[in-house]
C-alpha cells in the first residue's frame, strides 16, 4: 500500500501535477485536448500558496477514512490502504464532501471528485511523473516515517534536458 | 471470545467488519428482526421512486456474512438484556450467551398517537419494507401526504414525486427541516420543492387521519381537511432501547454511551441510531441519529471490545441534503429552534439564486453553519467546528465565501495539540 506525499521544500507551485491530474482524467488523455471536451476534467489534486510556502494536496487515505464511514450508497471503500469512489454506486448525497477535512473531495456534476490513484495507468502516477522538482513521491507510510524523520530530499533533481 | 451484535445495519456491520479484522478468533454472532442483506436504508427514496432495484443498494457483499463467518441470526429479536447472565433473550424464549454485546438496535418511526394512524395506506419511512409496502400500495393512490418536513419527510416526498405522485408535505413548523436549517434555507428548499410541483402546508398538525379502513385524507388540528390516498409518516425516530431496560444499562432519549461507546454496564456497548452519544459543541450527550456516526460507533465500539483504547472524534450534528441539483450541508447549531446566545451571524446570498452560506460564531469560534447549493470545502468547516479553534484570524475569508484548506492552514499549525491525526502530520513534515 502506497501513498503520494509531497516535500513541500521543493514545491515551487507550479501547477503541473494540477495541470496533469486534470488531462489524466480526461476523455482524451490529450493535454493540448483535455481544455476542448464537452465536460472540462476536473483535477483531483489542487495547489496553493500558503504562508510563503506552496501545497499541493490531494486525498491523504485517511485511517480509519472519515468519507468512507459517512458513505451511505457503499460506494467509497478502502481497499489496501486506498480510498477509492465507485462512481456507479455514488449517488452524490455529498456525506463525503462534509467530513473530509483535507477539503479532498469535492461535489462534481453526479458523483464525488477525488484521486484515484490513476487506474488507467500501471505503476506510475500523473501528478508524480509531471513534478518538475521531485516534490511529489511515492512511499509507504513507514518509508514516509523514516523520510520525515530524516528531513532529508527525498530524490534527486534531474536537470531539465 | 463470543461477540453478539444486535442490528444489522450500518453500526451493527460495521462493528461485526471491525470486530472479523481485528480477530479472526472471534465467534460474532448478529441478531436482526430484519432478513435481508446488507443495504442502505438512507436509499429507500431511491426504490420508492423507481430509480434503483434492492441490488442496486446492497452497500455490502450479499456474501458478507459467509465470507466473514458470521452467524446471522435473522429474522429473531432481542426482547430482553439479562446482564447478569451476560446472555440476550429473544422473543422465541432461546438464550444467546455473549463476552461482549454490542446493541445497534436502530430506530422506529415515532407515529402520532391520532385516530386511524392504523388505517391502510398509512405508512413509516425507514426501511426496505416499508418501501415495499408503499409500492405496492401506489397504484391507486394518486395524492400523499407526508407528515413531516425533515430530512425523511423530503426523501419521502421525493420518491413519491418521482413515481408520479402529488405530494403535500404537511410540516408542523413554520418551515421544512427546522432541526438542522433556519428559516433562510428552509425557504429556498420550499421554492424549490413548489417549483417542482409539491406542495409545502407549514404550521399544521393532523388531528385524524380519515376514511374507515382505508386512508381518504387527513383533517388538521384546525379542522382542516387534505384529500390524500395515502400518508407517509416522517415525524422523527424513537430510539430502540426497551431492551436495555431491566438490564440496569442507562438511557435517557436513547441508550447513554461514552466515546468509548460504553454503556453504563460493562462489556455492553451501543451504537448507532440508539446510541445517545457525546456531542462536543452542545457539551451533551445528544441524539445524533447519522449514518456516519453509526459507522463509526460501531468501529469505536468494536475496537474497544477488543481491547484497544479508542474514541471517537469530536463531533456534532451535520446533515447533507441534495434534492436534484439543489444541494445543502449544515453543521452544528443551525436549527430554527437553536438560538444561540452571544452569537455572530453572518449570511452571505448569492452569487446564484439559489445560493446562500450562514455562518455562527460565538467566542470566536465556528458553532454551526449551513450552506446552500455551493457545498463545496465543507468538510474544512465542520473540521473547524468539531476541532473547536479560534477562527478570528480567517474571519474574511469565512465571511467572504472564499475559503478551503489553505485558509485554515495557519490554524492547523497554530493548533497542532488539536490537529493530532497523522495525516495532518504527513501534510505539514516538511513546512
Amino acid at each position: 500500500m502506497e501513498k503520494v506525499y509531497f516535500d513541500s521544500r521543493k514545491c515551487l507551485g507550479c501547477h503541473s501535477c494540477e495541470f496533469a491530474c486534470a488531462v489524466e482524467h480526461s476523455q482524451s488523455k490529450d493535454p493540448t485536448k483535455a481544455h476542448l471536451e464537452d465536460e472540462k476534467p476536473i483535477p483531483r489534486r489542487n495547489v496553493k500558496l500558503v504562508d510563503g510556502m506552496c501545497l499541493t494536496l490531494a486525498c491523504r487515505h485517511c485511517e480509519p477514512a472519515p468519507c468512507v464511514e459517512a458513505c451511505i450508497a457503499g460506494a467509497m471503500q478502502k481497499e489496501d490502504g486506498q480510498v477509492k469512489c465507485d462512481t456507479d454506486k455514488c449517488i452524490g448525497c455529498w456525506m463525503c464532501v462534509m467530513v473530509c477535512p483535507f477539503d479532498a473531495v469535492r461535489p462534481g456534476k453526479l458523483f464525488t471528485i477525488k484521486c484515484d490513484m490513476c487506474p488507467d495507468r500501471e505503476d506510475s502516477y500523473a501528478c508524480i511523473e509531471a513534478c518538475p522538482t521531485g516534490a511529489l513521491f511515492v512511499a509507504t507510510p513507514e518509508e514516509f516515517r523514516e523520510i520525515a524523520k530524516r528531513k532529508e530530499k527525498t530524490t534527486k533533481v534531474e536537470p531539465p534536458i | 471470545m463470543k461477540a453478539v451484535i444486535i442490528g444489522n445495519h450500518a453500526a451493527g456491520l460495521s462493528a461485526a467488519e471491525t470486530l472479523r479484522k481485528g480477530d479472526p478468533s472471534w465467534d460474532i454472532t448478529m441478531i436482526s428482526r430484519e432478513d435481508v442483506p446488507p443495504y442502505s436504508r438512507s436509499l429507500i427514496g431511491y426504490i420508492v421512486s423507481g430509480e434503483k432495484q434492492v441490488e442496486d443498494i446492497f452497500f455490502k457483499a450479499a456474501d458478507f456474512y459467509e465470507k466473514n463467518s458470521i452467524h446471522a441470526l435473522f429474522g429473531a429479536e432481542v426482547v430482553k438484556v439479562l446482564a447478569d447472565e451476560k446472555a440476550v433473550l429473544l422473543s422465541n424464549g432461546e438464550k444467546v450467551n455473549y463476552d461482549v454485546l454490542i446493541i445497534a438496535t436502530g430506530g422506529t418511526p415515532a407515529m402520532p398517537d391520532i385516530p386511524g394512524i392504523r388505517n391502510k395506506g398509512v405508512f413509516g419511512f425507514r426501511d426496505l419494507n416499508d418501501a415495499k409496502e408503499i409500492i405496492e400500495y401506489c397504484d391507486d393512490v394518486d395524492t400523499v401526504v407526508v407528515l413531516g418536513g425533515g430530512l425523511v419527510g423530503l426523501k419521502a416526498a421525493m420518491g413519491l414525486h418521482g413515481r408520479g405522485k402529488k405530494v403535500k408535505v404537511v410540516v408542523g413548523s413554520p418551515n421544512v427541516l427546522s432541526q438542522i436549517a433556519g428559516p433562510l434555507e428552509a425557504e429556498i428548499f420550499e421554492e424549490y420543492l413548489t417549483e417542482m410541483g409539491m406542495e409545502i402546508i407549514p404550521r399544521t398538525s393532523p388531528a385524524k387521519i380519515l376514511g374507515k379502513k382505508k386512508v381518504e385524507g387527513i383533517e388538521t388540528t384546525t379542522g382542516k381537511k387534505i384529500k390524500c390516498q395515502m400518508v407517509v409518516v416522517a415525524k422523527g425516530v424513537r430510539a430502540n432501547k426497551d431492551i436495555a431496560q431491566g438490564a440496569d444499562i442507562k438511557t435517557e432519549y436513547g441508550i447513554i454511551v461514552d466515546e468509548h461507546c460504553r454503556t453504563s454496564v460493562p462489556d455492553v456497548y451501543a451504537a448507532g441510531d440508539v446510541a445517545q452519544s457525546p456531542d462536543n459543541v452542545r457539551k451533551e450527550k445528544w441524539m445524533n441519529a447519522l449514518w456516519p456516526f453509526a459507522v463509526e460507533e460501531g468501529r469505536v465500539a468494536a475496537e474497544n471490545a477488543l481491547g484497544k483504547d479508542t474514541v471517537l472524534r469530536a463531533r456534532t450534528s451535520m446533515n447533507s441534503l441534495r434534492i436534484e441539483d439543489l444541494a445543502m450541508i449544515t453543521c452544528g447549531l443551525t436549527g430554527a429552534r437553536e438560538e444561540v446566545e452571544g452569537a455572530e451571524v453572518t449570511t452571505v446570498k448569492g452569487p446564484g439564486k439559489w445560493d446562500s452560506k450562514r455562518f455562527i460564531l460565538k467566542d470566536n469560534r465556528l458553532v454551526g453553519f449551513a450552506l446552500v447549493g455551493d457545498v463545496a470545502h465543507a468538510g474544512v468547516l465542520t473540521s473547524l467546528i468539531t476541532k473547536e479553534v479560534d477562527v478570528g484570524k480567517v474571519k474574511k475569508e469565512l465571511f467572504s465565501g472564499k475559503y478551503d484548506f489553505s485558509t485554515m492552514l495557519p490554524l492547523v499549525r497554530e493548533n497542532k495539540d488539536k490537529f493530532r491525526e497523522p495525516e495532518y502530520e504527513e501534510v505539514f513534515s516538511f513546512f
